[in-house]
């Protein structure tokens, strides 16, 4: 198996796993920062209301 | 103290650590903050890369696959360092109570869980063309493996307790308990039999590593600790928001039930 496989493909592969993981944990962090300032800047304007809706 | 205190001032009489560890100071502190230490790990990552790929010789044994070291060894360093940031703040978070230390760690553990991965599925991905075999039940490999699973016990205890102060509590023991994996996977190429290299870089004598590889190294060193940084202030700042959403989610339902008694409903 790893004879039909050159190294490149290794490299690349751990690269790429590398961006990926990178990538993800980056995008995962940045949305959740960006609906929590919303979130925030919602319940900071809403105004107070006597009744559950 | 909470989290959600920002209206509270600190006392002069305090220390610079004490200062800058008030939540709203870290708020503002840190949003000026991590535009410059994204971008300077970008571009402390982006000439590794360079150097990495294009400055640095391949090997004379394992030839081009060397190349995988430049963001394998990175990552191992990263990983252990997260656990370190859990650690202290652990301690910091038990010793003085203080609820940004628990952020702190509670921030820290998905990313140098992420890190563990890459440290895992990337020594897999050399340890195949250089030793044959993906993994082994080896001391190194087993011992970081073990360190993955306790960022994963870490997330898991703290999110199976619906009482956030006990789950905070009972993941600073457990991490602070945990802290002896740093040790045994630093030491257990030379304590046990290992088919993993002992350390080639921080060791008696100097390192082992030609200088054409290692300083590429450790700017791909210094590129994932800057990243880590960044990560982590995120990451912080994400809880610090998590937590103001709570506080003003139960303020205005406190208000919602004063509004409603006043009006006789």
């Amino acid at each position: 198996m790893t004879e039909q496989l050159s190294h490149g493909f290794f490299i690349w592969a751990s690269y790429g796993v590398t961006i990926g993981v990178i990538g993800s944990l980056i995008l995962w962090l940045t949305l959740t920062g960006r609906s929590r300032r919303v979130q925030i800047a919602t319940l900071t304007k809403e105004p107070v209301r006597s009744n559950d809706e | 103290m909470s989290i959600s205190d920002t209206s509270e001032r600190t006392p002069p009489s305090q220390s610079l650590v004490q200062r800058f560890s008030n939540p709203t100071r870290f708020m503002a502190w840190s949003e000026k903050l991590l535009p410059w230490v994204s971008g300077l790990a970008a571009l402390v990552l982006a000439f590794g890369l360079y150097a990495s790929f294009f400055i640095a010789p391949a090997d004379y044994q394992q030839g081009e696959t060397v190349r995988i070291m430049f963001i394998h060894v990175p990552s191992a360093w990263v990983s252990m360092m997260a656990y370190s940031v859990v650690f202290i703040a652990s301690v910091g978070f038990l010793v003085w109570r203080h609820p940004l230390a628990d952020v702190s760690a509670k921030a820290a553990v998905p990313i140098g869980a992420a890190f563990t991965l890459l440290t895992l599925v990337t020594g897999s991905l050399w340890g195949r063309p250089m030793w044959g075999t993906y993994w082994a039940w080896d001391p190194r490999l087993t011992s970081v493996l073990i360190l993955f699973f306790l960022y994963l016990g870490l997330m898991a205890l703290r999110n199976a307790l619906e009482d956030e102060q006990l789950g905070a509590k009972l993941t600073a023991v457990l991490s602070i308990v945990g802290v002896l994996m740093l040790p045994i996977i630093r030491f257990s190429v030379n304590w046990w039999e290992s088919i993993h290299q002992k350390a080639s870089v921080v060791r008696a004598g100097g390192p082992s590593i030609h200088w054409s590889m290692l300083w590429p190294l450790l700017v791909m060193g210094l590129g994932f600790s800057l990243m880590f940084l960044a990560l982590h202030l995120m990451g912080m700042r994400n809880e610090v928001m998590r937590r103001r959403i709570l506080s003003l989610q139960r303020s205005r339902a406190g208000q919602r039930g004063t509004a409603r008694l006043q009006s006789g409903e």
